[in-house]
């Protein structure tokens, strides 16, 4: 009987949704995380009686036909892009990006990654890197002589060096924006890399005409929303019990059959 | 003589199909758009002139002969995502351009794709109201989009989304992923779709499937009880059968 693949596509349509729901869940305090959903689509269907195919010799059609579906699939796994509120950390080297953009990265691989976690550390060189040690575009090194940093909303980074008067420029932070960032891939590490999907990236300075701002010493938080979440699961879970009680069912009816003597 | 059997095996047959359909409502009870199916039964009257009784002249099967649409609207789920839109009337639909023409769909889970156009998430296009894709570019910013289904941005007004309506939408037949399309004679025949002038579109939502959880979960009860009595009439007449075999085969007499 169909409705046992039926049912059983049904519960991994449901067990992708708990999966996607948990790592949510999951990366609730994750810097910069933005939250998944799960879409699902009906399956194909077989016409069993094709509606408007003639009923009879005198023309009369029938009005309504008969097609089975044939179960539900994943159709995607979207990211939502919204804000997440932002934390004070205090950090000189933290910054937020307030509206749209990323933060570019150096991989040692030579690519470029994006990120939104503006979590920032100086190396060894006083050159400003990620906290994996991955150089953050473009390559700003502080002084060793500067006591403190300032990044302003343009993302113009300023240092106060000892015995000058004048903030010193060391260099501007540039953003990244893509027309479809739901298509980004996504690395780990809350790194994303350029997809054909995505669109190709658009550089420009923090604060410009389609760019966000940066906030010195705060985090973006993740956006996602635990109610929320929590009720997804709750869903999710009971579809998945319905998906296995109509399997049961439909064994229940197999077996009577079975049992005929 | 074997009628008991043919009438529960047509009983059997439309009961296994009304399960299948079942089982494809629950499986889609968390699909954005989705309409639960239910299914139709008739009589199907087998009349044979020549049969010795009377009672058994016209005998009565079942078949499924059609399904019925639940067209009412599903729950409105809030999702904030600025290209989710759903439609709040039932009986409406939004334009999509496919390889194989223009089809129908509830499901306003959209995106962009790298060019900037209105798709699906299956990357079909989203239709305007002139037919056309409709196209944003990196300037555009926020994007809102109306209860009339006209779309504006930062920069101005960009378009306005296809919304339309039958005459009747259970003709509209399901291709999966969400969509519908219309059986046409001719392809270059009008579909008949008529244009929507008010159509209630919500931005930052998405219409999540009618399936009526409780009441499917009843009617799958009620099919397996009558599946299983169905089954032990079958049993009782293939016990008559045997019993009628032993005892007039028994020439003991």
């Amino acid at each position: 009987m169909r409705s046992l693949d039926i049912g059983a596509l049904g519960m991994q349509a449901q067990s992708t949704n708990v999966d996607v729901t948990s790592h949510n869940i999951a990366n609730m305090t994750t810097t910069g995380y933005k939250r998944q959903r799960a879409e699902f689509q009906d399956l194909l269907y077989q016409d069993l009686r094709r509606a408007g195919s003639p009923s009879s010799d005198t023309g009369t059609i029938v009005p309504v036909g008969v097609q089975v579906g044939l179960g539900v699939k994943t159709a995607a796994i979207g990211r939502y892009m919204g804000q997440g509120t932002l934390s004070l950390t205090e950090n000189e080297l933290d910054v937020a990006i307030q509206g749209r953009g990323y933060l570019q990265i150096d991989l040692p691989s030579g690519e470029t990654a994006y990120t939104r976690d503006g979590t920032m550390k100086l190396d060894a060189n006083g050159q400003i890197v990620t906290k994996d040690g991955f150089a953050v575009q473009p390559g700003i090194t502080v002084p060793n002589n500067a006591t403190s940093i300032t990044i302003n909303t343009s993302g113009e980074v300023l240092a106060e060096i000892d015995g000058q008067v004048a903030l010193q420029n060391l260099g501007q932070i540039q953003l990244a924006t893509f027309i479809n960032p739901a298509g980004l891939d996504a690395l780990g590490d809350n790194l994303f890399l350029e997809t054909e999907a995505s669109g190709d990236a658009t550089t420009g300075v923090p604060g410009s005409v389609g760019f966000g701002t940066v906030q010195q010493g705060y985090l973006e938080s993740s956006n996602v929303n635990v109610v929320q979440e929590i009720t997804n699961l709750i869903k999710a879970q009971r579809a998945y019990e319905m998906n296995s009680k109509s399997i049961s069912t439909t064994d229940e009816m197999m077996s009577s059959v079975s049992n005929l003597r | 003589m074997e009628n008991v059997t043919y009438i529960a095996l047509s009983r059997q047959k439309t009961l296994r199909s009304m399960m299948n359909n079942i089982s494809q409502n629950l499986a889609n009870m968390n699909t954005t758009g989705y309409k639960e199916e239910k299914m139709m039964f008739t009589d199907w009257v087998a009349k044979n002139k020549d049969a010795p009784f009377r009672g058994e002249r016209e005998i009565s099967l079942v078949q499924d002969i059609a399904q019925f649409r639940d067209t009412r609207v599903g729950n409105i789920e809030i999702t904030e995502q600025p290209l989710d839109v759903a439609l709040s009337q039932p009986d409406m639909f939004f334009a999509v351009q496919t390889p194989t023409g223009v089809q129908y769909t509830r499901n306003g889970n959209f995106t962009v794709d790298p060019g900037g156009q209105l798709v699906t998430n299956q990357g079909l296009p989203v239709l305007s109201d002139a037919g056309q894709p409709i196209f944003f570019n990196e300037a555009d910013g926020q994007v809102k989009i109306k209860g009339d289904g006209s779309i504006s941005t930062d920069i101005g007004q960009i378009g306005r989304l296809q919304v339309v309506t039958f005459d009747n939408v259970q003709d509209m037949n399901k291709t999966g992923s969400s969509l519908y399309s219309i059986i046409k004679e001719n392809p270059n025949d009008p579909d008949g779709a008529q244009p929507v002038e008010n159509p209630g579109v919500v931005q930052g939502a998405l219409e999540k499937s009618n399936v009526n959880p409780i009441s499917s979960m009843t009617q799958m009860i009620d099919v397996l009880r009558t599946y299983q009595s169905v089954t032990r009439s079958l049993e009782s007449e293939n016990e008559r059968q045997r019993n009628m075999i032993s005892k007039l085969g028994d020439v003991r007499a």
